[in-house]
């Protein structure tokens, strides 16, 4: 299966924040609706109907990003997280995969020297690391999507 | 059945956009305007406000009242704020003021309760030993003071306030979400006890509003800020905040006021649900939520379906946030231009500290400062290695070392490490210099997340200075 090195933010979101000195990052794949979603709210006419082939898309990515991203995966992304304990949660409703570092961030906020304390820019971080993306999981009319 | 309830939200943390409430309120209908002032850092900042000036309530939101309290009171709009931080009563009290001054009746309720700092002694005479959620360490074995120490509070001693007739809820410490939860419960007559019987449908319904109140509660990063696709996002110059509209089930519909910018999408309400969460359990001293039964549909422009949450008890515990005094810390950042910027960075760290860049890689911060020279309980060093090959500009040709060190005698990160590193200004590496002059010390709080039993929260709820009951439990 031909495979593309893109990076992990090519079609999977991510956000991410501080509890005390741990880090989270919510990472997901977009919703068959999105694109219709947006033309919407740019005041465009579009219909919210979503077809199965989109559906099975994003299915098919969520499965891909939940095996990438055990705790061993997330090790390789984040050497930095590479000693401390991780937690993976996966979130098939909302085709979303919840990481929780423990300890990245020292004591909080307050105590942290890092010059992102509170874990902001995690996500955009993870979703600028390249990764072999199938090539069945890309978009053919949008290989950026 | 009654109709939804729609509350909006105003505030994400104690520094948002002031003109939001009034947008709020002006832009269209709502039923309740809300927000968020408190984040774990703002009770530490609002714990050195108390000590400098005698108040500790979050005063944007005092700002924005002065702008939109006539309006609320006239259109019956109610508003509840946890921006009373250390001092919900100090707040009610500034508010009962600016009622005279604007001319409206206004009916005060405050919650209160939530600061067991008077109180941490008592409490671990009686058993309580405040672990740390993380590390598991008491706080007696760590011999810490805490300056801040606040029990989070739920919704139903909100919704007992609404009920006796406040047209304002001022809180401190309570859930976020409780902001949510605590008005949808009054206005849909949802009953706690059954919840704490077991009653299904009720859980499910406060279940549903901690959800929304989550969706809401950091302002616009539901509406489309702080968003990994943010090019899709129309108007995200200025995107508008949020609304919830809480049906009697609990189900919701986020929403923003038509006109204003951003954007509500399935993509942004995820990102906001994944915002701070753990695992599939999401707590509040009202309900346990199950994220993992979360269902979003988008029914229409910018309006996403929240549906399907169900509820499970809450936790017997409630969380406590304590903050103390860490010690103090100084950083520098030194800039290396052009070529070979990690060696220069390393004769830097050799001259100002006696230790390498490797070292500094490799070692903690304490083991880092035992070796180095400085005499400091903590040191870090980083470089930002982010010079371009064949700069055409001085920022393309520009790395950074950036030098930080902790200690609880504020002396010792103060002069003597700030003359250690311009001393080696014009003996070290070519270009030396620092982004900024050298500065005093400045003091770090250390967050303490922790629980105590619900039952030895006493929560007070006052009408106007009296005193309201609430349910046995309510917390």
């Amino acid at each position: 299966m031909s495979t593309a090195r893109l990076p992990l933010g090519t079609f999977v979101g991510a956000r991410s924040g501080d509890k005390g000195g741990n880090a989270n990052v919510g990472l997901w794949i977009l919703d068959p609706v999105e694109a219709t979603a947006v033309a919407l709210a740019h005041g465009e006419e579009a219909s919210l109907e979503v077809s199965a082939t989109q559906t099975a898309l994003a299915d098919a990515r969520y499965s891909w990003l939940a095996s990438l991203l055990t705790v061993d995966g997330v090790r390789v992304l984040l050497p930095e997280a590479a000693a401390l304990e991780i937690d993976v949660f996966p979130l098939p409703n909302l085709r979303a995969v919840n990481i929780v570092i423990h300890g990245l961030l020292g004591r909080g906020v307050a105590e942290s020297s890092r010059v992102d304390p509170q874990a902001k820019g995690l996500g955009e971080h993870l979703r600028a690391r390249r990764v072999d993306i199938p090539g069945s999981l890309l978009d053919p009319s949008d290989p950026v999507r | 059945m009654t109709d939804p309830v729609l509350i909006a939200n105003c505030s994400g943390f104690f520094g948002d956009r002031i003109d939001a409430a009034r947008e709020m309120v002006e832009g269209g209908p709502i039923d309740v305007l809300t927000g968020d002032w408190l984040a774990e850092l703002t009770m530490l900042i609002l714990a050195r406000q108390k000590m400098k000036h005698g108040n500790g309530f979050a005063r944007t939101f005092m700002t924005q009242m002065e702008q939109v309290l006539g309006t609320c009171v006239d259109r019956g709009i109610k508003v509840v704020s946890n921006a009373g931080g250390l001092d919900p009563q100090g707040l009610g009290a500034a508010l009962a003021e600016l009622a005279v001054a604007v001319g409206v009746p206004v009916r005060i309720g405050v919650v209160s309760g939530d600061d067991l700092m008077p109180r941490v002694a008592e409490l671990m005479a009686g058993g309580e030993h405040f672990v740390n959620m993380d590390t598991g360490e008491t706080l007696a074995e760590v011999g810490v003071r805490p300056i801040t120490a606040n029990a989070y509070i739920g919704g139903e001693p909100i919704a007992a306030a609404l009920a006796a007739g406040a047209d304002v809820v001022i809180t401190g410490r309570v859930t976020d979400a409780a902001l949510v939860i605590g008005p949808a419960a009054w206005w849909h007559g949802w009953d706690f006890a059954a919840a704490r019987r077991g009653d299904q449908a009720v859980l499910d319904a406060l279940a549903g509003a901690l959800v929304a109140g989550h969706v809401i509660e950091c302002g616009a990063q539901a509406t489309g800020g702080n968003y990994a696709f943010f090019a899709d996002v129309p108007g995200l110059e200025q995107p508008g905040f949020p609304i919830a509209e809480v049906a009697a089930d609990g189900s919701s519909v986020i929403t923003k006021h038509d006109g204003t910018g951003g954007m509500v999408t399935v993509g942004t309400v995820t990102a906001q649900l994944l915002y701070e969460v753990a695992g599939p359990d999401y707590l509040n001293p009202d309900v346990t939520a199950r994220f993992d039964t979360i269902r979003l549909e988008q029914k229409a422009r910018d309006r996403v379906l929240v549906s399907g949450t169900v509820g499970q008890a809450p936790p017997p515990r409630l969380k406590v946030a304590m903050n103390y005094l860490g010690g103090f810390r100084n950083t520098l950042t030194i800039v290396q231009t052009g070529l070979d910027a990690r060696p220069k960075a390393d004769l830097a760290l050799r001259t100002v500290a006696g230790v390498t860049l490797e070292q500094a890689e490799a070692l903690s911060p304490s083991d880092l400062a035992a070796a180095s020279r400085l005499d400091v309980a903590e040191m870090t060093a980083v470089l930002v290695d982010s010079a371009l090959a064949d700069p055409a500009t001085p920022e393309q040709a520009q790395s950074f070392l950036r030098i930080t060190v902790k200690d609880t005698d504020t002396a010792k990160v103060g002069k003597p490490f700030t003359q250690a590193v311009i001393e080696a200004t014009l003996s070290s590496y070519p270009g030396f210099f620092p982004t900024t002059p050298p500065g005093a010390a400045s003091p770090f709080g250390v967050y303490w997340p922790s629980t105590v039993a619900r039952e030895l929260v006493d929560v007070s709820v006052t009408l106007d200075g009296q005193p309201i009951t609430t349910g046995p439990g309510a917390a």
